[in-house]
């Protein structure tokens, strides 16, 4: 098989959902969905698919304009004047970027207008800039220059005249913006900070989320002279926040959502972590709710009580049989949420107040081993009730008589509870499996949740012996792995972009 | 080690070279002539990074989707 159609592969289903042709396990919103005792406390108001967009990361609401930033495209501005239409307004490749794949990670919008979006080098890109766009037309973006710079920028924070940037390992950076693109540099920070992913600025303090530093305090009020106050470690990398009154919202990686209390501003102190099944990338918030991308979903937390985060819905992912796309970045406006993942923007609506079932299924697809000398292949899933009501399991359903949940059957998981099952084969057949089971529930998001089942893979993996396999250099000489026996081999596969 | 290279999303001859030039890479790149499908990668953010390293007796030690340096490092000692 030649790479091309196979990556293309990948990027088209990655955009197709989970309507397979021939498969028929939707996650039917149809009749099912109409019969359902419950309102969703989540809806999905449009999906923008673009399958170009690749790694839709930051996102950031500037009235009616929703600005973002994709690898493949660069910078974004949509009309979100009616959120169940969004509507592309214009985009722009910044000049500093890659010329196949401009790139773009994070962006900060200042009231006059101008736009600062930035990308950070890496082992692959090493061109890292910081381009400042005029975006006072969002219909017609222009590039007025670019700060292009050996610092590692990621995300940024507008205050006034200022522009502070997080850049990793090379600190917080303080710029002066002048008249168009021009920018400054007034100061940096190395000391104290761990790996600063962005930063959010109020009251001559800097918040930064510093990986796997936690929360670090700088003081901005001398931007000349900026220094670290203190650091607060959660658990988790910590690469997004938002300063919400007393409370600091904070997206820790793997350790979930924590609240953070700013009663003393210098002196941030942990209420709670809310741990997530994926990792709390981007955190939102409007009306009394925090919204969090957490790789395979977005999750909503009722924060009425501004001390107890309390989950009350999540939208998953729809993502196609064997890919996957994972959420990256959110924003919000109000009860309105904006979503990226690898190739769409995902408009919701919070509807507070609401609370009904919620399924989850973990993992989101199921790799069966080869089967065993009796012909049965198990493999396990973890059910959870992340609702705030009991979930009543109605049926199941698969796509195949050998196909079932051995452990399985109608009833109820409480809200919270979780369960463990066994995905059973039982056939001795060495084809390709690709299938499908069902869980009927009275979850109003999905009333009919998929599960693919694969296996008999046919790619190797690890135990396996290496195929046979050739591959021609950049000067034409060939390279066969049956020639490389006796030595230990790595391949690393890779994009110049 | 081969340094194997997709020959999608517009990547050329062209601005292969350039890339080997400008990173010092002194192992073989190569073009990934359908061998992408040969393997079993495990669940993935994206397309690239791949990583496969074989022991010398010709067996798979280590299959992933991303770079994660430390799990990378014991199986190049492992398979060394």
């Amino acid at each position: 098989m030649d790479a091309r159609p196979l990556l293309l592969t990948v990027l088209l289903s990655l955009a197709a959902g989970c309507e397979e042709p021939g498969s028929a396990c939707a996650d039917d919103l149809g009749e099912l969905g109409r019969a359902a005792a419950w309102d969703d406390p989540v809806t999905v108001l449009d999906r923008y698919d673009g399958p170009s967009f690749s790694e839709l990361a930051d996102l950031e609401v500037a009235g009616d304009t929703l600005w973002f930033c994709t690898s493949v495209i660069g910078l974004q501005a949509y009309d979100i004047s009616d959120p169940a239409r969004l509507r592309k307004l214009d985009d722009l490749a910044p000049s500093g970027g890659n010329q196949t794949y401009p790139r773009c990670q994070h962006l900060s919008v200042a009231e006059d207008g101008r736009v600062y979006a930035t990308n950070r080098s890496n082992s692959i890109s090493r061109q890292s800039f910081v381009a400042v766009v005029d975006g006072r037309d969002p219909e017609n973006l222009v590039e007025l220059g670019a700060l292009n710079t050996p610092d590692n920028v990621e995300g940024s924070a507008v205050v006034g005249d200022l522009l502070f940037v997080a850049a990793h390992e090379d600190g917080l950076i303080a710029y002066r913006r002048g008249e168009g693109a021009q920018l400054t540099e007034l100061g940096r920070l190395q000391d104290g900070l761990s790996n600063a992913w962005t930063v959010r600025v109020r009251d001559g303090l800097a918040y930064v989320a510093d990986g796997g530093g936690g929360i670090s305090v700088v003081d901005v009020s001398d931007p000349a002279a900026m220094s670290h106050i203190t650091s607060l470690e959660l658990g988790g990398a910590v690469k997004d926040l938002e300063l919400d009154g007393d409370r600091l919202w904070v997206a820790a990686g793997a350790a979930g959502l924590a609240v953070v209390d700013l009663a003393e501003p210098r002196a941030p102190a942990l209420i709670e972590l809310e741990n997530t099944p994926g990792s709390a990338l981007g955190v939102a918030s409007g009306g009394d709710a925090v919204y969090v991308a957490d790789w395979n979903d977005v999750r909503v937390f009722d924060v009425s009580d501004r001390s107890d985060a309390r989950l009350v819905g999540q939208e998953p992912l729809h993502v196609a049989s064997g890919d996957s796309s994972r959420t990256l970045g959110i924003a919000a406006k109000g009860e309105t949420v904006f979503s990226g993942n690898w190739t769409e923007l995902v408009a919701y609506r919070h509807h507070p107040g609401v609370s009904a079932p919620d399924l989850t299924v973990s993992p989101q697809r199921i790799a069966l081993p080869d089967p065993d000398e009796l012909g049965e292949a198990r493999a396990s899933a973890v059910l959870r009730n992340v609702g705030a009501r009991a979930l009543t399991i109605s049926d199941l359903a698969a796509d195949r008589s050998s196909l079932s949940f051995e452990n399985l059957e109608p009833g109820t998981l409480e809200p919270g509870e979780e369960r463990t099952v066994t995905v059973l084969n039982e056939s001795s057949s060495t084809a390709a499996l690709d299938g499908w089971l069902a869980i009927l529930s009275d979850d109003p998001d999905e009333p009919r949740k998929c599960l693919p089942v694969q296996g008999n893979n046919s790619g190797r993996t690890v135990g396996d012996s290496a195929p046979a396999a050739s591959f021609v250099d950049l000067e034409g000489g060939e390279h066969r792995l049956e020639d490389l026996e006796g030595s230990p081999v790595f391949l690393a596969y890779f994009a110049t972009f | 080690m081969l340094g194997v290279a997709t020959g999608s999303f517009g990547e050329s001859q062209a601005t292969l070279e350039e890339f080997v030039e400008q990173t010092g890479i002194s192992f073989p790149v190569v073009w990934d002539d359908g061998t992408y499908g040969l393997w079993d990668f495990p669940d993935a953010i994206s397309p690239y990074p791949r990583q496969v390293v074989i022991g010398a007796g010709g067996r798979v030690v280590y299959l992933a989707s991303e770079h994660q340096e430390e799990a990378l490092d014991r199986a190049v000692q492992q398979a060394l």
